[in-house]
């Protein structure tokens, strides 16, 4: 039978990127970066709802990735970090999808944050494809168990 | 001891659940009040030093998340909602606290109390998983 790997406890470049987007999520919830350029492209309250939905679901990535090992059944890590994964990647689709539209005063496009925010959700939706793959892989194992 | 036994007769009596759907009706009304209508909190002078912190809508989303979180863990199983009561009760306390910054009211000490009752929610939530380990115990 083939063999499968979860690799939730171990990817510890998915941990650091999710507590990066996490930090991220805190400081811009928190009013603490001098950057505005997540207020200029949402606008208030809007860009409260997205940096604190982003503290929200990269801290629940991070608890799921780093609680995977002591669990019983991973099975329910997974479940959190995949759904973590299809937030994280839903929110830069939308900034990203707001940032084509946004022009700074000088009407320059902002090339690095739709650059960075490509990187993050391509990112993030193959980690949510990894973890897909790995669970169907996971019930097959369960399945074929006597 | 005496304790003890008193928090796990109270898990095995779902008093957990209880307190969780309480709590999800208080934290989950704070939250929707905070996104709906922030002005009448923003009035209240007492609120200045939380808000100072992070929005009304960033805290009514926190609380809104923590309460569903408890609520659906604590009823799928009370073993299951420890993190979540504890996250809830922080930031019931944590709020509670920043707003004393802006003098005491009796609104903060809702915040905090509410908190207490999530921590108090979080310690059956443990004395129901140590109650499972024992009673899933195979001794050899």
């Amino acid at each position: 039978m083939k063999q499968f790997t979860i690799t939730s406890p171990t990817n510890s470049l998915a941990v650091v990127i999710y507590i990066l987007m996490a930090f991220a999520g805190g400081v811009y919830t928190m009013n603490l970066s001098p950057n505005q350029t997540v207020d200029g492209v949402f606008g208030n309250p809007l860009s409260d709802v997205w940096s604190t939905l982003l503290l929200l679901s990269a801290s629940a990535a991070v608890y799921a990735t780093l609680s995977a090992p002591r669990r019983r059944d991973p099975d329910t890590s997974l479940v959190i970090e995949f759904w973590a994964c299809i937030t994280l990647s839903t929110l830069l689709g939308w900034f990203e999808w707001l940032l084509l539209s946004y022009r700074t005063e000088s009407g320059a496009l902002l090339t690095n944050s739709i650059g960075f925010s490509s990187i993050f959700l391509l990112g993030f939706s193959f980690r949510a494809g990894q973890i897909f793959v790995e669970r169907r892989a996971l019930r097959r194992f369960r399945d074929s168990q006597p | 001891m005496k304790f003890k036994a008193m928090l796990v007769k109270a898990a095995s009596h779902g008093v957990a659940q209880v307190l969780g759907v309480i709590l999800f009706l208080g934290g989950a009304g704070i939250g929707v009040s905070l996104l709906s209508a922030p002005e009448s909190f923003l009035n209240y002078d007492k609120l200045t030093a939380a808000f100072g912190f992070a929005s009304p809508v960033a805290w009514g989303i926190i609380f809104l998340a923590a309460s569903t979180a408890l609520v659906i863990s604590v009823l799928i199983g009370p073993i299951y909602a420890q993190l979540p009561a504890l996250m809830l009760g922080t930031v019931f306390i944590g709020f509670g606290l920043l707003s004393l910054i802006g003098g005491p009211s009796p609104m903060v000490w809702a915040f905090v109390a509410l908190g207490w009752i999530s921590v108090f929610t979080q310690v059956i939530c443990w004395a129901e998983e140590s109650r499972e380990a024992v009673h899933h115990y195979q001794p050899h």
